[in-house]
């Protein structure tokens, strides 16, 4: 959050946009886990033919011999074990990045919590400085809650093929046909047959598989998110800690939810004892509702005048994913741009100005007014891309499991020469490539896919940009930026929307630019030339780097903070080879950039260099590869720098806002 | 050919490229070789349609084990820390003999 939030109105703003992120994220991991389930179900589907020939007695029908149930016996394990492979594992892969996630958001949600001006900022930070034990505890507890349900399910599921295949033998109930068969008994429209279940609370539902891998999704990271939250504000309002709970209010609410957030704020215990319990609510009458309780001490909540909940009803109503609550005066998008021009227009910019800009940007970036921009180019695109990564998953296992066999018989010491005749060998082989090929084609439609996710933030990422300033080129300015028929050329053409119209101008006003296709992309100031490799994305994304190299040599201001940005971060280490095939003589300081390429310096070494750039001495910076590498961390989605390095983002997302100006 | 040493979660494996494959058909290899054999493969298989090799080029954007320079990037970013780098290495392409100013 951007400037401490001095009332709950505001306060609770933030929190339901945080809370909209999460409900962002807890649908993501629904739609993964999702198609893990269902990926499961398809392949004991596509298996049914062996599975009830392996049962099949004469005649069609079953049979209840000793020997026939024996048989179902040791099918039941086979059907237990394929469970396991194709369900079990890879929703415990999901857990494993799932659950962290909501434990992390949950903190998130906790630090917007913590921001009133009436608590003592050091207390904040401290409280946030190392992970509390019961804090930890809520993660391991959440991960192996998880874990149980997911190892119940599969249960479950190896047990209804049990009992069905057994109940069906002894009935002599016919495998396969019209009416009732052992088929039937199992499968649905190409889908496990919904199951009858005991639930927590020991009432009995029926549901199916894909019903419980969306309650499983929902519940097990929601519990994580409140929990922690939860804890950590309790940590630091101590024994006055006191909640008041906030719903969204739309189509979805219950009003037994809404009802929950006209009670007086209450302790924890207080909350557990009551009818409506803590979010997220799982009782029958109000299942899962979106709520969540914000912290605060009985102080707090009467300096709002003792209309807590008159208080968070404005908040409330402009919750999810419809954007921030709206000062009558100002709109989000007014206020971010009245926020982002007040800070950009204070004195000489430095490394410090420029991360501070760029943070209030990112800051902007969680808002749900981002995200519409997101979502309303991604077009379902996540979507897609959690279930082939659900799909990728779940083949990991036995590609790695043929891989292993495959190399285990080429690599016998009996086995040096050629081994195409050799039995084990083509098998293990034929069986490796097949999957192989399988990981491969999902892999490239799932590469593809992020990148047009990719393109979906860059884009959103300029039009919150250009809120605060221009760009692109003018007609004027593209006439001049640059010149010849080159076949790269149109590559540069198309990431000039992406840049300021200032750093075009600035170009522009030096002289064209002249392009050359190449093997390695380089930039060359003395002649203006910006070389490009490859195509498609791959060449338009060199582009851009090699323009931030031009840019950085048009502007000294650029120059200058990069070059601050760069010996703050990098202060006392020696430079290292890159290594990668790179030459010796390119070295970089590694610092912990997400790429070790971007700690590259280049340095004035001979007089001929210094002829072009007048008033520079031997040993002073003329290039750098921050903004190149961050242009394409921005703009291309590369090098995950908004996970790996937010400093830097910020740092990049404030050049690309305030740098450089003419 | 070329040939990798490297850690892989605490173990030390070695990977070999030669024509696109990764295995000798040698008495000595490992387990911990193999095993850094199929991470390799598995990273590869994982980049297919991605970018691969050097910033700014050149790049492969599949089938990257089939050139030596991907591999050689793929195989680095398998391993944990890469030790020795033996052999014929592939070299990142050098574009303009005189580098003065030059900036990639």
């Amino acid at each position: 959050m951007n400037g401490a939030p001095t009332t709950l109105q505001q306060i609770a703003n933030e929190m339901f946009l945080s809370a909209g992120r999460f409900e962002k994220s807890a649908r993501a991991w629904e739609s993964e886990l999702f198609g893990i389930f269902t990926g499961a179900e398809r392949k004991l589907f596509e298996r049914r033919s062996s599975i009830l020939s392996a049962i099949r007695a004469s005649g069609g029908n079953m049979d209840g011999s000793t020997e026939a149930l024996a048989r179902i016996q040791t099918l039941s394990g086979q059907i237990r074990s394929s469970i396991t492979d194709d369900l079990i594992r890879p929703a415990r892969d999901w857990a494993d990045r799932s659950i962290p996630e909501a434990w992390r958001q949950g903190r998130d949600l906790a630090r917007t919590n913590l921001a009133f001006d009436q608590i003592p900022r050091d207390v904040v930070r401290e409280s946030f400085l190392h992970v509390r034990p019961a804090s930890a505890g809520i993660l391991t507890t959440g991960l192996r809650d998880t874990y149980t349900i997911l190892n119940t399910v599969g249960n479950d599921m190896g047990e209804f093929f049990r009992t069905t295949m057994t109940e069906a033998a002894i009935l002599g109930i016919p495998i396969q046909g019209p009416g009732d068969t052992l088929e039937a008994r199992l499968f649905e429209s190409g889908r496990v047959r919904p199951q009858t279940i005991k639930t927590a609370s020991g009432k009995i539902v029926r549901r199916s598989v894909r019903q419980r891998a969306v309650a499983i999704a929902r519940v097990e990271s929601a519990k994580v998110y409140n929990r922690v939250h939860e804890e950590q504000t309790k940590a630091v309002f101590g024994d006055d800690a006191v909640y008041a709970n906030a719903n969204p209010e739309d189509r979805r609410s219950t009003e037994i939810c809404l009802n929950a957030s006209n009670q007086d704020p209450m302790t924890l215990a207080e909350w557990d004892a009551s009818p409506y319990k803590r979010p997220p609510r799982l009782r029958p009458d109000f299942h899962l509702c979106r709520s969540f309780l914000i912290g605060g001490t009985r102080a707090i909540f009467d300096a709002a005048h003792g209309d807590t909940t008159g208080t968070i009803d404005k908040a409330r109503k402009s919750a999810g994913s419809a954007g921030p609550g709206t000062p009558p005066s100002e709109t989000p998008k007014a206020k971010f741009q009245r926020e982002v021009r007040e800070m950009t227009e204070k004195g000489t910019p430095t490394d410090a100005t420029m991360i501070a800009v760029g943070n209030r940007i990112r800051q902007e970036m969680k808002t749900g007014r981002f995200a519409k921009l997101v979502d309303a180019r991604e077009k379902g695109t996540l979507d897609r891309i959690n279930v082939l990564r659900g799909d990728r998953e779940a083949l990991s296992t036995k590609w790695k499991t043929a891989g292993a066999d495959t190399l285990a018989a080429r690599a016998r010491p009996d086995r040096t020469e050629f081994l195409g005749d050799d039995p084990v060998w083509r098998e293990a082989r034929r069986r490796f490539i097949k999957l192989d090929t399988e990981i491969r084609r999902i892999s490239t439609e799932l590469n593809d896919l992020s990148d047009n996710l990719a393109a979906a933030r860059g884009e959103a990422t300029l039009d919150l940009l250009a809120e605060v300033r221009d760009f692109g080129p003018t007609k004027g300015i593209a006439k001049t930026l640059s010149k010849g028929k080159s076949a790269v050329r149109p590559h540069f053409d198309a990431i000039t929307k992406y840049v300021p119209t200032d750093w075009l101008a600035g170009s522009a006003a030096r002289g064209p630019v002249k392009f050359r296709k190449v093997q390695r992309g380089f930039y060359r100031d003395r002649d203006a030339t910006i070389t490009i490799s490859g195509d498609g994305r791959s060449a338009q994304s060199t582009a851009i780097h090699e323009f931030g190299h031009r840019t950085e040599a048009t502007f000294a201001d650029i120059l200058d903070v990069e070059k601050q940005f760069f010996e703050r971060r990098t202060a006392g280490e020696v430079p290292r080879w890159i290594g990668k095939g790179y030459s010796h003589q390119e070295v970089s300081k590694f610092d912990k950039f997400t790429e070790t390429y971007m700690g590259k310096e280049y340095k004035f070494k001979k007089m001929n260099q210094l002829i072009f750039y007048g008033g520079a001495k031997a040993g002073d910076h003329y290039a750098f590869e921050l903004l190149s590498m961050g242009l394409e961390g921005v703009f291309f989605g590369k090098y995950n720098l908004a996970d790996g390095d937010p400093e830097f983002l910020d740092f990049i997302l404030g050049l690309l806002a305030s740098g450089g100006k003419r | 050919m070329f040939r990798v040493t490297g850690t892989i979660d605490g173990s030390v494996g070695s990977v070999s490229w030669e024509d696109g494959d990764l295995v000798r058909d040698a008495e000595d290899i490992t387990a911990e070789d193999l095993a850094a054999v199929l991470a390799v493969h598995f990273r590869a298989s994982r980049m297919e349609g991605r970018a691969v090799g050097p910033i700014t080029g050149p790049h492969t954007m599949r089938d990257h084990l089939s050139d030596p320079l991907s591999a050689l990037f793929i195989i680095y970013d398998t391993f944990d820390e890469v030790g020795a780098v033996e052999g014929d290495v592939p070299e990142i392409p050098v574009e303009v003999e005189d580098e003065d100013g030059v900036v990639y």
